[in-house]
């Protein structure tokens, strides 16, 4: 008895060493870089920095995300500094609120516009939860921005706030923000359709960005020209599951890419893309395949 | 103390047979059906005494006379299931939620039928609904699509409802454990990354791994779907624990009697669905085989097992491959396993624990290779040396989630200390899955 008692006892130390050297070793892990997890028909981002920070936008539409963070964050981290939530749609926020249930959320940052649906219900509920554990909750709205280190994120979209107000069209209070890290400028459109799209672009001075994450995972209602020209962006990674039920993406978006020699990457084809900073632009790859 | 146990199993089972009322009705027939819990407790009574007072399967003829009796009262019982519920009916009915599954934009309630007894599919919008909940629920009747086919034959389902309203009634008796399952998995989510997360409450509490699809093909390829559901071996595993904490207190049998509450409660704890039962039902035979001071003559306890399943639940057979499985292996290890334990035992000098862990896993992964292999494309060597390596992990995997499920509730501000302890092991399994997958 004493004999086993001793040998559990130096298998939980010998364990304990372990996990601290394999915490040791994963914190080398950090880099600076941007993973479009393959989530099937959603959006499900994640970034990290090699100063150990790490921002989610969206969930996609079940846990998938989960298995993409279990890869790519080192597997003692347990924090989130910030989740961006663009819009509250399933195929954005179910994941999302399974990353609230697993991972202690620093920052969430949301438009706070209201919603009819159940799904909205949920996220609700989760984000409560997290604000008992104590999550703050940051209204997105033109201006705002956060600094996580080398991290920086800018809310270009809503322009007016949407807190506890109902929008006039789905996607008008949608989130959309720009990450700078090191110098290297990504947008995150989340499903931004084209009306709210061409008011981007007309009511202020976007930049120039080498990364962009295409709108509403290539449909036709999403191609606004004039946003593309604005932000000339040389690689664009679309978002999308394999045979989904929309024919996303749509011919025209992908037409229109390949006539702008913009560099495209889809999660349908190629799964989870990680694109890495490089001299102000981005590298990107099919996770599996060696930068 | 326990010379008469078989009268008294026969006591309790008449007796718990006759606590439920006599017959009942069917409201939505208006039937009349016998009474099914009477029938159910007398047929498995009978099994138990059969199994007890039997000593030669040729040799005495009173034993037969009463597993006969039991194989009688339990077709009657089965024969007597309320027919399957027709569509397009309106249908209000009370039960437990047994268990849940969230799909897209739909939950699907298992529930458990306060009147009658019958376990039906209710399908409600997402919501998030602890199991072990009373529900009253008012819906229709659906004609059940495919996808559902494997689980209304699994589960023995008598009916599928699409629910309009619903309405919460209290919790069950049942709750707390459901509660406790819950936190646990919670708990696991929240101290592991996955898929190590998965793999460990898997092992542990057999939660439907979340593993996506590429991970579950490698799982399956190298035949260690076993390993994420909770099995006999699990339930010995809680035993041989209980039993060797209790023993230099009580003395061997007396702990192996108390371990059955241990083995109880981690039934409840596992979701007692079907498997978990099969497995629950076979170690608690061997169990109290043991303590009437005999050594059941084992294959003759897995028959009995895999008839009383089967009576009760003939889809098994046909539909439910895990149970197969289950049955295959354990027939391995009873049959050749002993037989090739003992030749090694006697021709290698290799200690006891590697000898059984060598002779079980061969026999086991050689019995269930005809149907891994076609249905997986499992490679057999392959499969028996990943098994070698990785069966003695699962002890030692429960072991260690569960300490490090103990250090974050005792000590919250140290749960990440947990995390230290019980990661290595699942990301050492995952390692050797991906390494034997490259094969």
């Amino acid at each position: 008895m004493s004999k086993k008692l001793f040998f559990i006892f130096v298998l939980a130390l010998w364990l304990l060493i372990l996990g601290f050297g394999l915490k040791i070793s994963a914190e080398s892990d950090w880099q600076d870089k941007v993973v479009f997890c393959d989530v099937g028909e959603g959006d499900g981002i994640l970034i990290t920095s090699k100063k150990q920070k790490s921002i989610v936008i969206d969930g996609g539409p079940d846990n998938s995300i989960l298995f993409c963070l279990g890869k790519n964050l080192p597997w003692s981290e347990r924090r989130i500094d910030l989740l961006v939530i663009s819009h509250p749609d399933s195929d954005h926020t179910r994941g999302a609120i399974e990353v609230l249930k697993r991972y202690k959320v620093l920052k969430i940052l949301f438009s706070g516009a209201l919603s009819d649906t159940q799904i909205f219900q949920e996220l609700l509920t989760a984000l409560e939860e997290e604000v008992k554990e104590g999550a703050l909750i940051e209204e997105a709205v033109l201006g705002k921005t956060f600094d996580l280190e080398n991290l920086k994120i800018s809310v270009l979209l809503p322009k007016e706030s949407f807190w506890q107000k109902k929008p006039n069209r789905d996607h008008q209070a949608m989130v959309v923000v720009l990450l700078k890290i090191n110098n290297s400028l990504a947008l995150f459109s989340g499903d931004l359709e084209k009306p709210e799209a061409e008011e981007l672009v007309s009511n202020s001075q976007l930049p120039k960005v080498s990364l962009l994450k295409v709108p509403h995972h290539g449909s036709k209602n999403s191609l606004a020209t004039n946003f593309y020209q604005a932000l000339s962006p040389q690689i664009a990674v679309i978002s999308v599951g394999k045979n989904n039920r929309y024919n996303h993406p749509h011919k025209e978006v992908l037409e229109y890419l390949t006539h702008q020699n913009i560099k495209l990457f889809r999660t349908d084809i190629q799964g989870t893309i990680n694109c890495l900073p490089v001299n102000f632009s981005w590298h990107c790859q099919a996770e599996g395949d060696k930068f | 103390m326990f010379k008469n146990f078989s009268s008294y199993l026969l006591i309790i089972a008449l007796l718990s047979g006759l606590y439920f009322p006599t017959f009942f009705a069917d409201p939505i027939s208006n039937s009349i059906y016998y009474p099914k819990p009477l029938l159910g407790g007398l047929g498995f009574g009978f099994f138990l005494v059969g199994i007890f007072t039997f000593r030669n399967l040729l040799g005495k003829l009173k034993p037969l006379i009463l597993f006969s009796l039991g194989l009688l009262f339990t077709t009657i019982y089965n024969l007597n299931l309320p027919p399957f519920l027709e569509a397009g009916q309106r249908i209000q009915l009370e039960g437990w939620v047994y268990d849940s599954k969230e799909e897209n934009n739909s939950t699907l309630l298992l529930v458990k039928e306060k009147e009658l007894g019958r376990k039906i599919l209710v399908i409600l919008p997402r919501k998030n609904l602890l199991v072990g909940k009373n529900l009253a629920i008012s819906g229709k009747t659906i004609m059940p699509s495919a996808r559902f086919f494997r689980l209304i034959k699994s589960e023995g389902l008598r009916g599928v409802v699409l629910a309009d309203s619903w309405q919460e009634l209290g919790k069950s008796y049942f709750y707390f454990i459901f509660w406790l399952r819950e936190k646990t998995i919670n708990k696991i989510a929240n101290l592991l990354p996955e898929p190590e997360a998965s793999l460990a409450a898997g092992t542990l509490v057999g939660k439907e791994a979340i593993f996506d699809k590429n991970l579950k093909m490698q799982i399956n390829k190298v035949g260690l779907s076993h390993i994420v559901a909770v099995s006999g071996y699990n339930f010995i595993i809680i035993s041989n624990i209980v039993v060797a904490l209790l023993k230099e207190f009580f003395g061997y049998l007396p702990s192996l009697f108390l371990s059955l509450p241990f083995i109880l409660f981690y039934a409840s704890l596992a979701g007692f669905s079907g498997a978990v039962k099969r497995a629950f039902i076979f170690v608690l035979l061997i169990i109290l085989g043991k303590i009437q001071f005999r050594n059941p003559p084992a294959l003759y306890l897995l028959l009995v097992c895999l008839l009383f399943a089967g009576i009760l639940n003939p889809f098994m057979f046909l539909s439910d491959f895990s149970f197969l499985l289950s049955a295959l292996a354990t027939l391995g290890i009873l049959s050749l396993g002993s037989w090739l334990k003992e030749k090694l035992q006697s021709s290698l000098p290799i200690p006891q624990f590697f000898v059984k862990t060598i002779a079980e896993t061969f026999s086991a992964s050689l019995f269930v290779a005809p149907i891994t292999t076609f249905l997986f494309g499992q490679k057999f060597f392959l499969g028996l040396l990943i098994n070698l390596l990785v069966v003695p992990l699962v002890p030692m995997i429960m072991l260690f989630t569960s300490l490090a499920l103990l250090i974050s509730l005792l000590l919250p501000h140290f749960a990440s200390l947990g995390t230290f302890i019980a990661f290595p092991l699942p990301r050492l399994l995952l390692k050797i899955i991906t390494i034997a997958n490259q094969f």
